[in-house]
Parts: structure tokens; C-alpha cells; sequence
């Protein structure tokens, strides 16, 4: 299907959503865990990330030309397979509605505090309506033209710390053993959702869209492990975990020869993007999942009052910053594991139980379907 | 009370922009939806603005897993 | 039609990067800038004073000044937010805090225990984590606000540069940010420092501009010793020795300057800049009880020779390393002893390098405060004399001659 979309703007694409809102909260959640082995627990997240997407791949090898939610219909029937789709498509709108909460929680804590919540999510909606409605190609495109600042942005955040690191924070290591490590590469991996991308792996050129997907979760979650790093050799294991956004907290520390210092308000630029993309991959594949459910031809007028749904859920949802905390730490990633791993393994296992079905009713011909 | 006015925006948006076209074409199906999930959308916010404790889907799913005992 | 659209769009993003702020905007001629705090304690909770710069008198500076270049306010409070939400009552403008340079605690706040009044430091959103701290020594906190400083217009900024400068040269005081506190506070191994401050002089003359007009001020603030903490109270000051010995374990030395007798102990003393230091701790487990080395390498220079001896002799040198030696090792023993047995607090960070080499027994150390008054710790210094400054021999030994 020519879509205009190219692999690079597919990896660019999975590196935004793999950095999304991880990038600011996920140091202190592993900090919590695995204290100075913060790092190790976030290595071995990026470890089932990776194995996870190889499960991804091959589901969406198998998909043909359509995406997750249609593909749901094709493997499972009609009726299951609308259930699945149905589950998969409230999945991801809780999902973007509750990352749209963490970007209204996050910048009412840390600077506009006098600002009513729904109006900067409110506002934010507009632009997410306004990329879904361009379209995969064009908000893609934009993401190619911002990855360069967000790289650069991020060196800049960085680089510091190489002056500033107390190597003895991450001693002793594996002092707790390995099940902290296990416990915070856990949470960790919740975090990041990757199957959502499924929604659009389809329209991507089949050449080298593989290895898109895994560079790209690769890099993305290079950029963690690094964020990683430098929040426990800069400010150190104990504070990482007690802060809520510790990478903000990391930027504080920017100080280049008392001439570049105070600059973390411009390191909010790489956070406020990583999550606009990855809400509006979210959101567009909410919308493009439920318009196939309901045989509709077009998301697009859907967009709008479903956008404006999105701020409404994250009120319902998060009232207050403890509840987030709460939720995201002791039940968010069971509750994902559910569609980053139990569906897709379900999907797949159905899949390759009616080729092999189809292959013994007849064995010269390959299955259709699936 | 701000969000009153995105819901206001919403509606109007929707009823000027988003309707005529699809009376136009005749997409019934997609004219009714979009309806339904504008008034969905309305009414939810305005209970949510009146009442600030309403239904939170994080509850259901955080009782679901304890039942199972996770959480 | 296109040309349009583009207007339009580009139009709509910056009434959008307009708006975003709106709610939260702060008009710069609309704000106090506080610049140093000072926590006092009260009758019921705190006592605080802030400084706040009065822009338009930092800036004209031609006139000996009409007006102050800070103006301090004082209010008190059960915690620390409620005084400085009482203190509107007095300000002009809402306090904004991102400016922050010292907060001054007075010596009855440090005894108290500071985890209390630091809470609002860490939480609060617009305070960075780069001011420094200071006791009080012979004052409230707050008369430490009051004293102007010549030369720099700010006082506060002068107790920041001040410090970092002492800090840089001269290793008996130490500046520790909000970032360092709370981490020497979170960890069991170290316990945290802070440096002192004293009034020199007649405290009230201070408080006016007529303090800026003298030669000699009549009053100074001077950086003196730093108080040893137990976990977050106050239990004692370290001397000047003691905490430059402090800085040299801990590895914050940068430069700094030492003196010792010549080797003819008569003839006077050798001053010597110490350029380089570096620290190492090890510990070893000996019959399952922890011991400690610590290890001070330094490289020095001659700054100043009143020995009446031949420097240009290899000898003569070897002589003075080797006094440099045996001072630095007698320093650190007896420094660490004594702050092993007056405060019993350890300060030097031995119990974070007991932590990470052998977590096992740590985790086993119920007191590790208790345990640091009795543990042995073995020192070795290593001085090395390097240059001689741009002269030959001491102008004592050619008078002589």
C-alpha cells in the first residue's frame, strides 16, 4: 500500500513513541525498585522490549495490509474478532487519554501551576486533532524535522553530567540480588506499549521495516538507559527515586562553566514532543481501529469529539498525583501486559493454528487468511 | 468551567464543520456515530465538571486485579 | 488561496506559543526576587527572613546609593510556607524564589534538626537545587542578611561568590548545595556538613549602605569552621584544621594552603600551596571488623621559605617532604580521631565505601554512628613537593650569606 511513508520515518517514529513519557517519569519508578541498579533493571526492560517487538514482527509480517484492529477480525472471526479489536481500540484511547494526563500533572507541577489542567490538555488536543486529521504521512514527516533537535536537546542534557558523576552511586551493585532488578525491568517494560505501533506497520514499505521496528525501540530505549545513568550518577539513586520527574531534575544540573545553566525549561521542549507523538500515534490508531469497527470509511470526523473525550477520561481517571503514582506502579503493567502480550500471543497462536490447518486440508496450497 | 468550553467548541465544531459534509455524502452511519460520541462526550464532561467524582475506569481495572489477586 | 493558509497556520502557532503561559505569566517588574533566606527559630515554629533585590538600586550606581541595594523581610510561622505566605502582608511583590543564592540557618534551627524546613525547599517547583547553605555561628540567621558587602551590591551574591571562591583556594570551608544536603541526608553512610558563618564587628552598624563607605567596613561576614551534623541535627563545629582535613578525606580540595615548621624548627616556617589532593578510602575486613585506610596524595608547591637553608641542594627538599609527610600523617590521625571520639558523627563517608565493598556487614551495622567512634582507621599521607615558586634561593639564606 504506497502510503508515502518511509522505513526512516517509521524508525523516527518508534524512536518518539519508545521515549514518549518514559523519558521523564521511568528513572524514578527503577530508581524505587533497584536503587543504584536502576540501570541494569532499565537494560533488561529495553531486553523484553526487544523480545517483544520480535513477537510484534512476526504478527505483523502475517498482517498483509491491514492494521492490528483488522487484523483482530481476520484471525478470530467476526464476532470474537470484533471483541479483540474492541478491546484492543479501548486500550489505546485510555492509553492516550492517560499519557494526556501525565503531560497536564507534569507541567501544572513543575511550571504553569496556576493554570487549570484541562486548558493546557485542552490545548494540546487541539494540535493532536490537528495531526491526526494530516494524517501518518505528515505527522511523520514532522517527526523526521524534530528528532534532530531532540537529539541535540538531549546531548546538551547530557553532556554535563560527565563532569558532575559520582561513580560510587552505583556501587555496591547487585546488592539486593537480582529481584529488584527483575521487579523495576518490569514496570519499566510497561511503559512502553510498543503494539500499538502495530496500527501502522502495515503501511510501512516491507523492505527493511523489521529492522525499523527494532532500531528503533533499540534507540529509543538508548536514550533511557542513558536518561538512566545520568539521574543516578548525577543526583544519585536515593533522590532519583523520591523525585517525580527526575529528569527535570537531572536538566537542573546543566551548568557549562556557570554560562549555560538554567536552561530546563527549554529541556521540557524534548518531553512535551516525545509525548505529543506518541499520544497522537495512540490516538490515531483509537480512531482508526473503531472506525473499521464500525465499518466506517474515514476516521476523520470522529477525531474531534473523541480528542475532546480524551481530556474528559484523563479527568475521570487521574484526580489526584498520588493515585498516579499508585496506579502506575502497582497495576498498570499487568493490566498492559494484556494487550503487549497475552492478545498479540493469542492473535499469533490462532494464526498459525489455521495455517497449519488450512496446510493439512490441503497440503499444496498455504492457508489465506492469517 | 474551561472545560465547558472546550465541550461548547466541540459541539460546534462538530455541528458546522464535521456534519454537513457527511449529510452531504450521505455517510449516515458516520453522521449518527459522530453524533453519538459528541453527546457521549458532552455529557461526560459536564457530569465530570458537576461532580468531580465520577466513574473511573482505573478503579474497575485496579479492583478486576486485586480480585485476582494482583495489586 | 495556499499563500493564505500558511499565513493562517503560522498565524494560529504563535497566538498559540502566546497563550500557553498566560495563566502562569510573572511580569518581571511585578516580582521580589529573594536572594537569601534565613531560618530563625520561633517562639512556634519559624522565624524567616528574606532578602530581596531592589533592582533599581543594584543598577544605578553612580551616588553612594539613596536607597538599599536588598530590602530584608521578616515574619514568623509554624512551617516554613505558612511565614512566607504570612509575609505577603509585607512584600511589595510575590516572592520568587528561582533566584535563590544562600539560605542562612541560625545554630538553634541546625541543633533542632533541618529535615523539617528543608521539605519546602526540595518540593517547591520554582527553587532550584544550587544555593548554599550556612550556620550561623554568633547570630541569628537573620542579622546575617543584614550586613551589606563592598563591592558586590548584592550581599547574598557576595556570600555565594564568596564561598565558592573560599572554596576554591582555601579548604577550611565547604559549599554544599540543597542537591548535596539532601544526598549526604538520604544516605546512612555520611552524614552531612555545613559551613559556618560569623559577624565580625558591630552587627548593627551593619545594616545600612554606610557600611559600603568605608575602607575598612566596620562590620564583615567571615566563612568560619563547619558544623558536624548527626543525620540532620547539629551536634558540634569543626575547627579550621579539622575541616580542612574533612575536605581533603572527602576529596573537595582543589587548592589550598598549608604551613609547617622548617626542618630546623627554629629558623621559622614553610608555607607550601597545595595544587593537587586526592583522597582514596579502602577498607579491609580484619576478623570481620571493618578497617579503614584512607590515602592523601598531594602535590605541592613552595609559596614561601623562611628557612635560612640551600634550596638549590635536592636535600633541602627532600627535608621539607619529608616534614610535609609526617605533618600530614600526624593531621589526619589526629583530626579523624577526634572527630571520631567529640562527635561521633561520620563525616568522611567511610560507611557509603563499607556499604558498597562489603554490603553484607553493613546491612548487619545496626548504629553505624555508634560503630564509627571505635573503628580503626589507618592513614597514610603522601605529600609531593613539585615547584618553588619563581625564585631560587630564600632571600632569608642570601642575607645570611
Amino acid at each position: 500500500m504506497h502510503t508515502g511513508l518511509t522505513v526512516r520515518g517509521f524508525t523516527v517514529l518508534t524512536i518518539m513513541f519508545t521515549i514518549g513519557t518514559s523519558i521523564l517519569i521511568a528513572p524514578a519508578g527503577l530508581a524505587m525498585d533497584a536503587a543504584q541498579d536502576a540501570w541494569l533493571a532499565a537494560l533488561l526492560g529495553l531486553a523484553l522490549n526487544l523480545a517483544m517487538v520480535g513477537l510484534y514482527i512476526a504478527i505483523g509480517e502475517r498482517m498483509g495490509e491491514r492494521h492490528l484492529v483488522a487484523y483482530c477480525a481476520a484471525v478470530l472471526g467476526r464476532w470474537a474478532g470484533w471483541a479483540v479489536g474492541l478491546a484492543f481500540v479501548g486500550f489505546f484511547y485510555l492509553l492516550s487519554a492517560l499519557m494526556i494526563g501525565d503531560l497536564g500533572y507534569f507541567l501544572t507541577t513543575q511550571t504553569l501551576t496556576q493554570t487549570p489542567i484541562e486548558v493546557l490538555q485542552l490545548l494540546f488536543i487541539c494540535f493532536v486533532c490537528y495531526a491526526v486529521k494530516l494524517g501518518l504521512r505528515a505527522y511523520t514527516n514532522t517527526a523526521e524535522i524534530f528528532l534532530p533537535w531532540i537529539v541535540g536537546l538531549f546531548l546538551v542534557m547530557i553532556f554535563p553530567v560527565f563532569s558532575r558523576m559520582t561513580l560510587t552511586n552505583f556501587e555496591p551493585v547487585f546488592e539486593k540480588g537480582i529481584l529488584p532488578i527483575l521487579q523495576g525491568g518490569w514496570h519499566f517494560y510497561g511503559l512502553q506499549e510498543m503494539v500499538v505501533l502495530l496500527m501502522i506497520y502495515a503501511f510501512v514499505p516491507r523492505h527493511g521495516r523489521r529492522s525499523g521496528f527494532v532500531w528503533g525501540t533499540f534507540i529509543g530505549g538508548l536514550f533511557l538507559i542513558l536518561t538512566t545513568l545520568g539521574a543516578l550518577a548525577v543526583v544519585g539513586p536515593d533522590i532519583t527515586a523520591n523525585q517525580l520527574f527526575p529528569a527535570y531534575t537531572l536538566a537542573k544540573n546543566i551548568n557549562i562553566g556557570h554560562f549555560l545553566e538554567r536552561v530546563e525549561g527549554i529541556m521540557i521542549f524534548i518531553w512535551v514532543l516525545t509525548i505529543f507523538f506518541k499520544i497522537v500515534i495512540c490516538f490515531h490508531g483509537a480512531s482508526r481501529g473503531f472506525a473499521f469497527l464500525f465499518g466506517l470509511h474515514n476516521e476523520k470526523p470522529l477525531v474531534v469529539p473523541m480528542a475532546v473525550g480524551l481530556v474528559v477520561l484523563s479527568l475521570m481517571c487521574y484526580p489526584n498525583t498520588i493515585y498516579i503514582q499508585s496506579f502506575i506502579t502497582k497495576v498498570w503493567t499487568p493490566f498492559a501486559t494484556l494487550f503487549m502480550v497475552v492478545l498479540p500471543l493469542l492473535l499469533l497462536a490462532v494464526s498459525l493454528l489455521r495455517n497449519a490447518a488450512a496446510k493439512l486440508r490441503e497440503p499444496g496450497d498455504a492457508g489465506s487468511a492469517g | 468551567m474551561w472545560l465547558i468550553a472546550g465541550l461548547l467548541g466541540m459541539i460546534g465544531w462538530v455541528g458546522v464543520i464535521e456534519l454537513p459534509p457527511l449529510l452531504r455524502r450521505r455517510h449516515w452511519r458516520t453522521f449518527g456515530l459522530t453524533i453519538v460520541l459528541t453527546l457521549t462526550v458532552a455529557v461526560l464532561g459536564v457530569y465530570q465538571c458537576m461532580f468531580e467524582h465520577t466513574f473511573n475506569p482505573l478503579n474497575w481495572i485496579t479492583h478486576g486485579f486485586r480480585l485476582i489477586g494482583i495489586g | 488561496m495556499q499563500g493564505w493558509r500558511k499565513v493562517g497556520a503560522l498565524g494560529a502557532l504563535l497566538l498559540a506559543l502566546l497563550l500557553c503561559g498566560c495563566w502562569n505569566r510573572h511580569e518581571l517588574s511585578e516580582l521580589s526576587l529573594v536572594v537569601g533566606m534565613a531560618i530563625d527559630k520561633a517562639e512556634d515554629g519559624y522565624r524567616i527572613a528574606v532578602q530581596v533585590v531592589n533592582p533599581g538600586q543594584v543598577v544605578a550606581q553612580k551616588g553612594a546609593g539613596v536607597s538599599s541595594t536588598v530590602v530584608l523581610f521578616e515574619e514568623e510561622g509554624k512551617t516554613l510556607p505558612e511565614a512566607l505566605g504570612r509575609m505577603t502582608t509585607r512584600t511589595p511583590y510575590p516572592l520568587y524564589f528561582a533566584h535563590l543564592r544562600m539560605v542562612i540557618l541560625s545554630e538553634e534551627v541546625a541543633r533542632a534538626g533541618i529535615a523539617k524546613p528543608l521539605d519546602y525547599l526540595s518540593r517547591n517547583n520554582e527553587m532550584r537545587n544550587d544555593f548554599y547553605f550556612a550556620v550561623a555561628r554568633n547570630s541569628t540567621a537573620a542579622e546575617v542578611l543584614k550586613i551589606t558587602s563592598p563591592i558586590e551590591s548584592i550581599p547574598a551574591n557576595s556570600l555565594y561568590t564568596k564561598l565558592e571562591t573560599s572554596d576554591q583556594v582555601w579548604a577550611a570551608t565547604g559549599k554544599i548545595t540543597l542537591l548535596e544536603l539532601t544526598q549526604d541526608l538520604a544516605t546512612e553512610g555520611r552524614n552531612p556538613t555545613l559551613t559556618g558563618i560569623r559577624v565580625v564587628g558591630n552587627k548593627s552598624a551593619g545594616d545600612s549602605m554606610s557600611n559600603r563607605q568605608y575602607i575598612d567596613p566596620p562590620v564583615e561576614l567571615v566563612y568560619d569552621g563547619m558544623a558536624v551534623f548527626h543525620g540532620d541535627r547539629m551536634v558540634g563545629w569543626l575547627t579550621e584544621m579539622d575541616t580542612k582535613i574533612m575536605n581533603y578525606v572527602r576529596n573537595r580540595v582543589k587548592k589550598t594552603t598549608a604551613i609547617q615548621p622548617c626542618p630546623n624548627p627554629e629558623e621559622g616556617t614553610v608555607t607550601l600551596r597545595v595544587e593537587r589532593s586526592h583522597a582514596n578510602i579502602d577498607v579491609k575486613l580484619t576478623d570481620g571488623e571493618p578497617v579503614f585506610l584512607i590515602d592523601v596524595r598531594l602535590e605541592q608547591d613552595i609559596a614561601d621559605m623562611e628557612c635560612a637553608m640551600d634550596l638549590s641542594k635536592l636535600d633541602t627538599l627532600y627535608q621539607v617532604e619529608k616534614v610535609s609527610n609526617e605533618r600530614l600523617d600526624a593531621l589526619l590521625k589526629s583530626s579523624i580521631a577526634g572527630v571520631q571520639r567529640r562527635f561521633g558523627s561520620d563525616i568522611y563517608g567511610l560507611g557509603k565505601k563499607l556499604h558498597s565493598k562489603f554490603p553484607r556487614e553493613w546491612a548487619s551495622i545496626d548504629d553505624w554512628n555508634e560503630t564509627f567512634r571505635n573503628v580503626r582507621i589507618d592513614v597514610r599521607g603522601t605529600a609531593i613537593l613539585r615547584r618553588i615558586g619563581t625564585t631560587l634561593q630564600p632571600i632569608d639564606y642570601r642575607t645570611r650569606e
